[in-house]
Order: structure tokens, then C-alpha cells, then sequence
């Protein structure tokens, strides 16, 4: 049992864990997180990823481009009602195309379930694109024709798009409980709502809602499968391969030992490539019915369709504010569009909107009230930032409006209601650098020169918004990881992640490079391969890479150089606890002139000297009971509003972060900027279009779909770290892919009120939509 | 993609020989900038395609003495980059400039966006709407907030997708159609057809035949062009709404204007009621603010496109005042 202590935060004890006993590693080892001051050779650093080169080059090979002789190819026919029953297939004239090796449907191939409520291969289909039955042939082009072959005869069944219409009672009944997921919204409450709102000097209530965004990755959804002797062998478009092999393990029944999923590099995947879609299993099937490896992609179209989506929310936010701007109550509805199927889809869709409200302002009465709802759609999913970029695009709007009711600054009105303690638990966090991040942002922006009315030039109005920014931190999952010392004194870190492309082999490089005290080039990180690596992470989601992976990578790191020491001692034949090791020296303390240097003491290992291998081995604990992590931050932007074309451009953003220990200052920029140029595409440009009638998606493309262009983001985008000493974990880390989706909306939205004294809050801003509020404003 | 025989043509008589031969079954190929993905999202599947980018003499940009010639096959980004065209023929330079993306204008050919299909979604989606032979236009109920008319929409209520042939209009370009008849040369107005005409056909061209070139008169002097579109992304998006406008004006007095508008109905449209009440009169805001209102007069907005007349008079008055 580690040692508790108390502290007292915001006037007020709490009983933690502390975090020097609890941060304990396997085999004894004592990690405590660096300190506050410590001077470190490689972490908080500017190192370009390792793989930069071969991406930019085009020397990588991401699972799209693998090629295995004997390879066939899969085209999979999907539904094109939202909801039917099969009343006849017949597959015949695709089997009987030259070049098609198998056909897989309900007839055949029934038996294969996907999850408790239906199987790969449906026969009652409840949206567009539901698999019906799928071809493998020599080439893409004899599959696609092939599948054009397969006559279905539906019995087309009632089918519902719109989610208030789907909320209606006489809608078509989608699940046995009905249309509101599990029957009944989900309700999150504390204090007293009537005597909050009671106490209320303002009240402001508006609705918002955001749009369906898309990861729109890249490379598109696919894998090549190969289901050889019995071992299932997948080259995956993954964020994470361990929970790739876990979960086809699963689904079909296999030894996890007989799984192998692989990936190198990764076209994009932003939340939409996590676990197994039914292509996987199908890929598998076919590989099992033809022996031999089997690619299946989607196509652009099935990617917009099939890969989930941020969800559609319509968000109702009353709140009531004291004159100084005290909260004293906030009753929130959020309303999220889900998909036909009882799936994992749904709590994306509304039950994951909401946490900012919940705990981002010091709030004593406070409701919400989560409604997912089915259509007839395919389901929304994890999308960079989920729910907490939804209700952000929302609260900060809601804020600014109340900012300007209560005649407040915004700045002042959110610190006004600042919190240190992370109020559904009633835990303090372990920090919380928003307040700097507000300071730091305004600092850099110039914030204090905001007006309350725009300039003017022409058609042109210039206005400039800002947004908080927040994510959810984690409690810290196992996560292991190893690190190799070689004869030669180059380091192998060994990790099982995928590559998302953020960075993080880069980084756990840095962390190991720093714990052992080698020179960056000396460490190589191993991953990719679900085979011999160990379970650093299932997959990369919730911005955890590094903060889950790096603390275990720290340990191992640790873990072998204890043992590097232990050789050297023998090398040197001093007792262990007289060895000292600095700047690639090992050196007896009692006899200085005692020393050999790091490659003479590597230079022992191996088989060639009768030994074995130098394996470090390190685990992560889960973070120290009794405080949160959270992760903050606060943006800033100047937008030009042309009345004319309602075009909004933004000219520049100052985006300030806490997100614990940088550890790479430059991977850090680029995930910042990267995240709130998404945001800036949900603010401005991207949503999924659909036919209101037949839910038929419009704008299932690149061209269409919208996301900005290098002409959209603004030339000046200032990214500012705010290092707050995060005590969670032994290297001080948060995470921070995620959170500079968030705060964009808000920023932008904000910006544009101020540019031209309409406020727009139904995402994306149009120009349409700028003209019409224009127009009306007259 | 459905399966097709290519033909890799080499002069204008082996194009002519090859669409003769296969009619309705054979289909140019250009730049490819639309038609790959037409034939990609089987929305067309000729069987012969017919390619003329190897066919000599229809790459060129020459300024004679009756004005500007261009040959079909030449590419968008030659034509915006092109000094007598940026300097004489200034809207058609920035129209060509302001097609899609740098990419797309250095595979697109001029003829091939002329002739380039509707980019309704539903058109390009699977709905066997009236364009396609259907009898319903799935646009008029549903979602016509971006590539629909609001101006000369009947049955079928696209907007022509192309932006130069808007330029091409406001100079009173020629458009010389090659085919098993005699050449001929057509007014650049005349050679779109909206869908009363025929709505499974954009252009008068059959199809049997080409356009080889496009000939744009030499301006009179004091004259000045210009093009402006509005796109919802700085790159890559077709116009919501687009002018062009050539006026010759003499101390800031209109001597004779042409005015074009793009993106608001199923053809590159002319609008000379606007025209004949800028010529005489000098161009004042009031002017070209009097000019929008005509340009758009009788505008009947779909149920999501109501903005783009504010959108289209707001161009038109800004162009007018750029050329003034
Ligand atoms: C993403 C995207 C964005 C775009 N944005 C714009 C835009 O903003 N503005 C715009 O104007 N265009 C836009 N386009 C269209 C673009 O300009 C295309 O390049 C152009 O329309 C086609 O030119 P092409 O030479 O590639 O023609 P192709 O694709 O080869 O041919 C197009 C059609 O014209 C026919 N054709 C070609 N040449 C001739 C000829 N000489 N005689 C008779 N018929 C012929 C073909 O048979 C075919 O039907 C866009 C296209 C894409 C894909
Ligand atoms: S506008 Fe024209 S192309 Fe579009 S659906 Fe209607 S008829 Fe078809």
C-alpha cells in the first residue's frame, strides 16, 4: 500500500497517493517523475520524427501499398437501402466470372457473427452500405465487375434520417427498446438545479449543433490478410495492433498466439482506425476460403461511408450567472444523431459530449442530459477530440454570449469560474495550467487590444475570438515496454504500438535516450508487429501514446542501465554501488582512474562472450490515487469576414497548451497546429451532406467533403507551450493530440461575432450561412 | 470502372474517323480531369475512348490579328499564365486561373471544360434523375444548397460547372466544331444549350463531333476584363456564384459592356438587360449596384440557394467597379 498524504487545494484537504512511492516500478526500481528544474540532454527538445524522411520521399509502405505474391483482391457489395430484407440473392453469375476465386454471403458464410445482434453478412440490411456478400478475384477490377453481378431482391422496410424525426413517436422502431439508445436518455446531476437557477441574476439559454465531421484519412481503410497453417497473418491500416489481433482473435475464434497484426506506417486515422470493422473478418473469410492472402480496401466512397464519423449534435445549454459572473447553475441537453446498430457508436454519439460542461467551470447545480439516438445511418465513432470538440465548439460560444450579457471580458468571466478540482469525483487535479495557458495566449495575441466592435475595410470585417481548450487525461492502463542494449552499444526500444504518425517513435527514443545517457542515433524503436513486442497500448486513442507508453519505456530504460552498471562493476571489478556513469564513462568513485567507456562495457555482452542480451524491462502503474489528469489550454484567433462573399478567412491563431512535459518541442508544434487546422475544418468547411429522403451520402468525396486547403489556415500559427510539472507519471507528460481540435470552433465562431455581430451556431460556418445571418441582421 | 477500348489518337481525321465509327459509344478524353471519374464512378461507360492528347496542333495559344486562337487541347494553367492573355484577355487568364487546383489546371484542357458534365450531386450520385434519362430532378426536393440554378432551372437545375466558358461569353469568344460535316464556328453563347433544349446534353455538340479551337475577338481599345468567383475554399471548389465582365469605357464612361454569370443557371449566362443599361453612363456605384439588381432580376432561388443573389450581385457590382 504506497503512502498517502494531504494537500490542500482551493482552500480545501484531500487525501492523495503519493506520487514518489506510487510511481514504484517492477523489480523495485524508484522512478520519481523528473523535477520541476531538471535539466535533461534530449527531452524538450526539437527532433524531427524518424520516419519524416522516408513519408516525404515516398519511400514508406503503409498497408495500402503491401503486394504478396499470390495475392487476390476483394470488392464486398453493400446495401443500398437504409433499411431491407433480403428476399432473394443469387451470386451465380459473379461465381462464374473468369478470375473470381470465391463469393462469401449470408447463404455460405451465415454462421460468421460480427457482434451480439448481427452477423458479417447481413440479411435484414439497416443502412446504406451494410455488407451483403463479398468477391475475391485475381484483380480489383474482376471483383468490382463481379460484384455488380450479384442480383438482391429487398422487401425495402419504413427508414428514418433525421434525429428529431427519429425521436418522434410513430418513427420506425429501430431497436426493441426503441430509438433512444437503451431506452432512456443518460442523466449526470449534482446540486440543486431549481435553487441554482433560483439564485441566478442572468440566464441565458441557446442551442447549437455541430456537424457529422469525417477523419477523412488518407490512406483509405483496408488490410491485406493471409490465413496460412492455421496463423492469421494481417498487414493493417491500424492505430493499434495489439487490439487489432485481440479483437480478430476474438471474433474468430483463433488462439490469440495464432494472430499477427502488422503496421509500419499509417495514412491517417484520427480516431476512425481503432479495433476490427467488418472488413477485417472479411478479408480473413475470404483469405480462409481461397488460401491465399486477400486485399481488401474500401473505396473513397465506402471510407466516407463506412469508417464512422464525429457525430451530429444539437446542444441546448441554460445557464444561470450571478452579475459578477459566478455560475450557479447550467442545465445541458445534448442531442446526438447515432447510428442503426446497438454498438459502441452510440455512446460516441451523445454520452461522450458533455465532459467540458461537467467540469471545466466551477459549477455547484448542474444537469446533463445525454440523448443518442438510432437512424438508419452507419455509426459515428471516435473522432480526434471526440465529444469534449463537440461541446467545446458549443460551451465557448455560450460563454462569450454570456461574457457579453454580463458585460465581462470573456477571459475574465471563464477565469471567474476557474476550477483546480475536477468536480465529478471531487478530486484536485495534479495540474492545471489554464489560467497560464489564458495569460501566455493573451500575451503572445495581443489580447488586451480586442474591441467590442470590428475594423472595418471595405467588405472586409476584421474580429478576433478566443476558446478554451480541454481533454480528458487517463488513470494510466498497463502499458509495458523493453529495451535492448546490443553488443555494439546501439539501444533497441522494443514497444507495441502501430504507427499513428505522431511522433512517438521519436520520442520514446528521447525518453530512453536520456534515462541510459546515449546519443539520440544510438536508439532505435522496434514496434509495429503484434508479434514480439509487448503491450505498450492497445491502440493509439485518447491522446495516451506517450503518456502511457513513455513512463514504461523511462522504466525499462532504467531497468537497463541498472543492469548496464551491474556489468560494469564486473568489468571493472568494483562492487556495484562504487559505479558512477556520466557522458558515455563508467567510472569506479572509489578509484577514479578505474573506468571503461560504454562500448567496452557493451562489448561483454552477447553470445560471442557467453552471454546473453541486456533486456530492460518496464512497466507503467496506473497514476497515483486521488487527483485527475486533465489537460488545458486556450486559443486565439483574428479573423477577416468578407460581408460580400461570406468568406471567413482566419488570419492567425495563438494556441497555448498545457499538456505537461514537451517532450519534443517540435513534434509538439506540429500536433497543435495539426489538430486545430482540424478544428478549423469542422469550424468552417467539413460535414457529411445527406439526401434528407434517402440518407444517400452527397459529398462522399475529397473534392466535395471539404476539408481545408494549404489557402484555408492561416500563415501565422503560434504554438505556445505551457509546462505545468505534472506529477502523474515519472515523465511529467499529459497528452496532447487531441485537445487543439477543441477549441477552434469556439475561437472562430467567437471571432466572427465580434468581426461582424452575427452569431452563428450551427457549424460548419458557410459562407451561406454568413450571407443568410448577414442579411437577416439588416 | 467499366471496361473500354482506348484509342490513342494522333490528328484531328483520326478523331474525327474514330468518333464516326463508334457514335455514342465513344467519348473524347482530354485532360481526363472529369471524365475519369465519371467513367470511375460508372456514371459513364463508353465503351471506346478516344485520346486526344496526342493529337498535334490543338496545343497552342497564338494572338493573330483577328484576335486570340487557342487550340482545344490546351492547358488551363498555359492560358492563366499566358501574357497576352493576362494582359488583353484578362478574364479568361484569371477564369482559367481560378479552375480548381494547380494540379487539375495542368492536366485540364480548355475543350474539356467547356465540355465538362454537371457537378449535381445527385447527378454524380446514384439517382436516375432527368439528366440521365430519368423523370425526376431529385434536386428540386432535396439538397440544392451548392451546384444548383436560381436563375433559367427547368427540369433540370444544374449550373454549368465550367468557369472559363463564363470569360469566354463576356468576350464574345468563337468556337470552332469539327465533326463528319463541315467545320463551323459558333458563338460561344450559342453553344450551350440549357435542359429545355435538351436535358441530357450541356452543349449543341453531337456526337460525332469536337471542338478544335477557340477563337476570342481582339478587344477594342480601352477595354478592360475581369473575372471574379466565389468558392467556399481558396482552392479546389467550383463557384457558387462567378462574373465576368469586358467593358469599354472611355473617362470612366461605358461604351459597351458584356456581362456573364456563372454558377446561378444550367448555362454560362449572358445577361444583356444588365449590359444595355450600363452603355453611355458613366460607372458609379449606384451603376453597377442598378446593373446587379438586373443581372439578377426574376432570380427564383431553390429552397437552400437563396443567398446566392445577394452573393451574385455583390460580384457583379465589384466587377463592374474593377473594370470601370
Ligand atoms: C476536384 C475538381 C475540381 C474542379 N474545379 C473546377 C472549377 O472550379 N472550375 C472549372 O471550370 N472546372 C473545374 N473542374 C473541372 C476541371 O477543369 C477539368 O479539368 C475539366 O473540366 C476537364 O478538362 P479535361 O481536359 O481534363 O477534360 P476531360 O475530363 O478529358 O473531358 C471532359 C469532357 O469533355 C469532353 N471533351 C474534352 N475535350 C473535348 C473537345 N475538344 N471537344 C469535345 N469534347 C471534349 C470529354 O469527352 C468529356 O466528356 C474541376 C474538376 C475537379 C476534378
Ligand atoms: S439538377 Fe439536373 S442533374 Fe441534378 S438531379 Fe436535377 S435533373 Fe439531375
Amino acid at each position: 500500500m504506497a503512502a498517502m498524504k494531504q494537500i490542500i487545494v482551493e482552500g480545501k484537504t484531500y487525501t492523495v497517493e503519493d506520487e514518489s512511492a506510487a510511481l514504484q516500478g517492477e523489480g523495485g526500481t524508484m522512478l520519481a517523475p523528473w523535477g520541476k528544474n531538471e535539466t535533461l540532454k534530449y527531452v524538450g527538445k526539437r527532433f524531427p520524427k524518424k520516419v519524416a524522411r522516408e513519408k516525404v520521399t515516398g519511400e514508406a509502405k503503409y498497408a495500402y501499398d503491401v503486394q504478396l505474391p499470390g495475392m487476390l483482391h476483394a470488392r464486398v457489395l453493400r446495401s443500398s437501402h437504409a433499411n431491407a430484407k433480403l428476399l432473394d440473392l443469387e451470386t451465380s453469375a459473379a461465381e462464374k466470372l473468369p478470375g473470381v476465386r470465391a463469393v462469401l454471403s449470408h447463404k455460405n458464410a451465415g454462421k460468421q457473427p460480427w457482434d451480439r445482434e448481427r452477423a458479417v453478412f447481413k440479411d435484414h440490411v439497416r443502412l446504406i452500405g451494410d455488407d451483403i456478400a463479398a468477391v475475391a478475384a485475381d484483380t480489383e477490377q474482376i471483383a468490382d465487375d463481379a460484384v455488380r453481378l450479384i442480383k438482391v431482391k429487398y422487401e425495402v422496410l419504413p427508414h428514418v434520417i433525421d434525429v428529431r424525426e427519429a425521436m418522434r413517436p410513430g418513427a420506425p422502431k429501430l431497436q426493441p427498446y426503441g430509438n433512444i439508445w437503451e431506452g432512456k436518455p443518460k442523466v449526470y446531476e449534482r446540486g440543486d438545479l431549481a435553487k441554482g437557477f433560483a439564485a441566478a441574476d442572468v440566464v441565458l439559454e441557446e442551442t447549437y449543433t455541430t456537424s457529422e465531421q469525417h477523419h477523412a484519412c488518407l490512406e483509405m481503410h483496408g488490410c491485406v490478410a493471409h490465413w496460412q497453417n492455421g496463423m492469421l497473418t494481417v498487414w493493417d491500416s491500424t492505430q493499434g495492433v495489439h487490439l487489432t489481433r485481440d479483437l480478430l482473435a476474438l471474433k474468430l475464434r483463433l488462439p490469440i498466439s495464432k494472430v499477427r497484426v502488422l503496421n509500419e506506417h499509417l495514412g491517417g486515422g484520427f480516431g476512425s482506425k481503432n479495433g476490427v470493422k467488418e472488413y477485417h473478418v472479411i478479408a480473413a473469410m475470404l483469405s480462409r476460403a481461397t488460401g491465399s492472402p486477400i486485399r481488401l480496401f474500401l473505396d473513397r466512397f465506402e471510407t466516407f461511408l463506412l469508417s464512422s464519423h464525429r457525430p451530429l449534435t444539437i446542444q441546448k445549454i441554460k445557464a444561470g450567472f450571478k452579475k459578477d459572473g459566478a455560475l450557479t447553475a447550467i442545465d445541458y441537453e445534448v442531442i446526438g444523431r447515432g447510428g442503426a446498430w446497438n454498438d459502441r457508436g452510440m455512446y460516441w454519439a451523445a454520452p461522450a459530449v458533455g465532459s467540458p460542461t461537467n467540469e471545466l467551470y466551477k459549477c455547484p447545480n448542474l444537469r446533463t442530459t445525454n440523448i443518442p439516438v438510432h437512424t438508419n445511418l452507419s455509426s459515428p465513432g471516435a473522432c480526434r477530440g471526440p465529444g469534449n470538440t463537440e461541446n467545446l465548439f458549443a460551451l465557448e460560444q455560450f460563454m462569450d454570449e454570456a461574457a457579453e450579457k454580463l458585460d465581462l471580458d470573456p477571459i475574465a468571466l471563464r477565469l471567474k469560474n476557474f476550477t483546480a478540482v475536477y468536480q465529478p469525483k471531487n478530486e484536485p487535479y495534479f495540474s492545471n495550467g489554464l489560467r497560464e495557458s489564458y495569460e501566455a495566449a493573451a500575451k503572445t495575441f495581443g489580447w488586451q487590444r480586442r474591441k467590442p466592435k470590428s475594423t472595418v475595410e471595405g467588405t472586409k470585417r476584421r474580429g478576433i475570438g478566443m476558446s478554451a481548450v480541454h481533454w480528458h487525461g487517463f488513470e494510466g492502463e498497463p502499458s509495458q515496454a523493453l529495451v535492448t542494449i546490443y553488443p555494439d552499444g546501439t539501444v533497441e526500444v522494443n514497444v507495441g504500438i502501430a504507427n499513428l504518425g505522431v511522433g512517438a517513435q521519436v520520442i520514446f527514443a528521447q525518453i530512453a535516450a536520456e534515462e541510459i545517457d546515449v546519443p539520440l542515433e544510438m536508439v532505435r524503436v522496434a514496434y509495429g508487429d503484434s508479434a514480439g513486442t509487448p503491450y505498450t497500448i492497445n491502440s493509439s486513442y485518447g491522446s495516451r501514446t506517450t503518456f502511457q507508453g513513455g513512463p514504461a519505456v523511462r522504466m525499462a530504460a532504467a531497468d537497463a542501465k541498472q543492469q548496464l552498471i551491474a556489468l560494469a562493476a564486473e568489468t571493472l571489478k568494483v562492487p556495484v554501488a562504487d559505479v558512477q556513469y556520466a557522458g558515455g564513462v563508467f567510472a569506479a568513485k572509489s578509484q577514479p582512474e578505474k573506468k571503461a567507456n560504454f562500448k567496452e562495457v557493451t562489448g561483454k555482452l552477447g553470445w560471442m562472450q557467453g552471454r546473453h542480451l541486456l533486456i530492460g524491462k518496464g512497466k507503467r502503474l496506473p497514476n497515483p490515487a486521488g487527483r485527475k489528469v486533465d489537460i488545458f489550454g486556450a486559443q486565439m484567433v483574428e479573423v477577416e469576414v468578407d460581408t460580400a462573399s461570406g468568406n471567413v478567412k482566419v488570419l492567425r491563431a495563438v494556441l497555448a497548451h498545457d499538456s505537461g512535459r514537451p517532450i519534443n518541442t517540435l513534434t509538439y508544434e506540429s500536433q497543435v497546429q495539426g489538430g486545430f487546422i482540424q478544428g478549423l475544418g469542422m469550424a468552417l468547411y467539413e460535414e457529411r451532406i445527406l439526401d434528407a429522403e434517402t440518407g444517400v451520402q452527397l459529398n462522399a468525396n475529397y473534392h466535395e467533403y471539404g476539408c481545408p486547403t494549404a489557402l484555408d489556415i492561416p500563415d501565422q500559427v503560434t504554438v505556445v507551450p505551457i509546462e505545468t510539472h505534472d506529477l502523474s507519471n515519472n515523465i511529467n507528460a499529459k497528452g496532447l493530440g487531441e485537445p487543439p481540435v477543441t477549441g477552434a470552433g469556439g475561437a472562430i465562431a467567437n471571432a466572427l461575432y465580434n468581426a461582424t455581430g452575427v452569431r452563428i451556431r450551427d457549424y460548419p460556418i458557410t459562407p451561406s450561412k454568413v450571407l443568410q445571418a448577414l442579411r437577416a441582421a439588416v | 470502372m467499366q471496361s473500354f477500348t482506348w484509342i490513342n489518337a494522333k490528328s484531328i481525321e483520326e478523331v474525327k474517323g474514330a468518333l464516326a465509327k463508334h457514335g455514342k459509344k465513344a467519348r473524347i478524353f482530354a485532360g481526363g480531369g472529369d471524365l475519369t471519374t465519371l467513367m470511375k464512378e460508372r456514371i459513364d461507360t463508353p465503351e471506346f475512348v478516344v485520346n486526344i492528347g496526342d493529337v498535334k496542333d490543338i496545343h497552342y495559344i497564338r494572338e493573330e490579328k483577328d484576335g486570340l486562337h487557342i487550340g482545344a487541347m490546351t492547358i488551363l494553367a498555359d492560358l492563366a499564365e499566358h501574357e497576352a492573355v493576362l494582359g488583353r484577355y484578362t478574364a479568361l487568364a484569371e477564369a482559367a486561373g481560378a479552375v480548381a487546383s494547380p494540379q487539375l489546371r495542368n492536366m485540364g484542357s480548355i475543350g474539356g471544360n467547356l465540355c465538362q458534365r454537371p457537378r449535381c450531386w445527385y447527378y454524380r450520385g446514384a439517382f436516375h434523375c432527368y439528366k440521365k434519362g430519368g423523370d425526376f430532378c431529385f434536386a428540386v426536393t432535396g439538397d440544392n444548397r451548392y451546384y444548383h440554378s436560381i436563375l433559367k432551372g427547368e427540369l433540370c437545375y444544374m449550373v454549368h460547372p465550367s468557369d472559363t466558358a463564363v470569360a469566354l461569353l463576356a468576350l464574345d469568344a468563337r468556337i470552332t466544331i469539327a465533326g463528319p460535316q463541315k467545320e463551323k464556328t459558333v458563338k460561344a453563347e450559342d453553344f450551350f444549350i440549357g435542359p429545355r433544349q435538351d436535358v441530357l446534353r450541356e452543349n449543341i455538340l453531337q456526337p460525332a463531333e469536337l471542338i478544335t479551337e477557340i477563337v476570342v475577338p481582339t478587344p477594342p481599345a480601352n477595354t478592360r476584363s475581369t473575372f471574379l468567383k466565389t468558392r467556399i475554399r481558396g482552392s479546389w471548389d467550383f463557384a457558387l456564384a462567378s462574373v465576368a465582365v469586358r467593358c469599354t469605357a472611355k473617362n470612366g464612361v461605358c461604351q459597351a459592356a458584356r456581362l456573364a454569370l456563372g454558377g446561378v443557371a444550367p448555362v454560362p449566362l449572358r445577361v444583356e438587360r444588365a449590359e444595355r443599361a450600363l452603355a453611355g453612363k458613366k460607372i458609379t456605384r449606384e451603376l453597377s449596384q442598378q446593373a446587379a439588381q438586373l443581372a439578377t432580376a426574376g432570380a427564383r432561388p431553390m429552397t437552400m440557394n437563396r443567398y446566392k443573389v445577394d452573393l451574385t450581385r455583390s460580384l457583379v457590382e465589384k466587377a463592374l467597379l474593377a473594370v470601370a
